[in-house]
């Protein structure tokens, strides 16, 4: 089975089983605030109201407080 | 010619036809990298600008971390005023001391400078108190936000004024005003909020020149940029109240976008309307220091007495770099 791939903000990565969806929704349903990342699909930054679809590599930045 | 992206589920930026990295959840318009990049440095010259933090004549400090905010801000001044890079901008570097944290946003702050070709100092805690954050908090993490964040600015102060700043600059973003205004408020202290932070007997005036842009955009200012941001959160910033109200915030923000600018907008009408009605306290001095003080010793002293390290004025500040 193809999963989009979503690599976290500590490096780990999971697998869902998602058909195309927007990025908020896929963000919301792992409990991350969208307000509070930056996302890249597929190595390019993209805004929050892109779509991912299974074959894709989500990469999430975690905005880090402070500095 | 009219570029078309080749993924049709590309979102394309509304001022070209480039792919669209960003998305203002006001307005609902996107941008590009370019047409981002832009912007984001025009609202910056425009705070600026338009509230006159940079005079000519004036020599800027920037207190710089090695955290994302201040690498940013280093980045800009130094692009968006050039005037200021021979002998009017330099960097300062508080060490505060704290063991596995420190060392990489110091080292990254080094390198920044180095880049930039600007003037570096680094003072630390422990040159300049006889102890370092983290020795201090040993039997009372819970204090740490409160200790550092007095001590850090009392030595900001003391070595901007040293090198004969005129102004000290200050990450501070539109997060963090919202979330000390919020905490100011839940704290119930009237006098906190009508605290001037210039003014006579308030040191080198503090400029915020970030202080309408997002944590979010700055980071992503930085990402795209090739902005060296560490990753590294200080430790001690998950025990604080300002990380739980920081989590609120970042809720509201995204359920109702535009909430952390509603929030300082009000506070600083609110402020400034309690300081049209406050009666002026009486110029004092602390009785171990001499700094300016609203009572008879000043927080910084209140905080070494309390951690167990008397004040100790003069010492010299531990210089690096090109200045």
């Amino acid at each position: 089975m193809i999963c989009l791939k979503v690599i976290l903000p500590d490096g780990s990565s999971r697998d869902l089983d998602v058909q195309e969806s927007p990025i908020e929704n896929v963000l919301l349903s792992l409990g991350i605030n969208p307000a509070g990342v930056i996302v890249a699909r597929n190595g390019l930054f993209v805004p929050g109201d892109s779509l991912v679809r299974e074959t894709d590599v989500l990469r999430i930045y975690l905005i880090s407080h402070g500095g | 010619m009219m570029k078309t992206p080749a993924d049709q589920r590309t979102i394309c930026c509304d001022s070209c036809s480039l792919p669209a990295v960003s998305l203002d959840p006001l307005s609902g318009a996107h941008f590009c990298a370019s047409h981002f990049n832009a912007r984001f440095e025009d609202a910056v010259a425009r705070t600026i600008t338009e509230s006159r933090m940079i005079l000519p004549g004036d020599r800027v400090a920037v207190a710089l971390s090695g955290g994302k905010d201040s690498t940013v801000l280093a980045v800009l001044l130094a692009k968006l005023h050039p005037d200021l890079r021979d002998s009017g901008l330099v960097a300062i570097t508080v060490d505060e001391g704290i063991a596995g944290y420190r060392e990489e946003t110091v080292g990254s702050a080094c390198k920044l400078c180095e880049r930039l070709g600007i003037g570096h100092l680094v003072v630390s805690f422990g040159d300049r108190f006889g102890a370092t954050l983290d020795a201090m908090v040993r039997e009372s993490p819970k204090r740490a936000c409160t200790i550092c964040g007095v001590l850090r600015r009392t030595l900001l102060q003391q070595a901007a004024a040293e090198w004969g700043a005129t102004k000290v600059a200050t990450g501070h973003c539109l997060d963090d005003e919202s979330e000390t205004a919020l905490m100011n408020c839940l704290s119930g202290a009237a006098g906190r909020i009508s605290h001037a932070e210039s003014g006579p007997g308030a040191g080198v005036p503090r400029i915020k020149p970030l202080r309408a842009m997002s944590e979010k955009d700055i980071t992503l200012y930085a990402l795209l940029n090739d902005i060296p941001i560490p990753r590294a959160e200080c430790p001690y910033a998950r025990t604080s109240l300002r990380a739980e109200v920081r989590g609120m915030m970042g809720y509201l923000e995204y359920r109702y976008p535009g909430t952390a600018a509603k929030v300082v907008e009000g506070y600083s009408g609110i402020a400034e309307s309690l300081r049209r009605h406050r009666t002026p306290l009486p110029a004092r001095r602390c009785t171990l220091c001499g700094q300016p003080s609203s009572g008879e010793h000043c927080q910084c002293c209140t905080i070494l007495r309390m951690v167990g390290q008397g004040p100790e004025p003069g010492a010299p500040t531990k210089r690096s770099g090109q200045v």
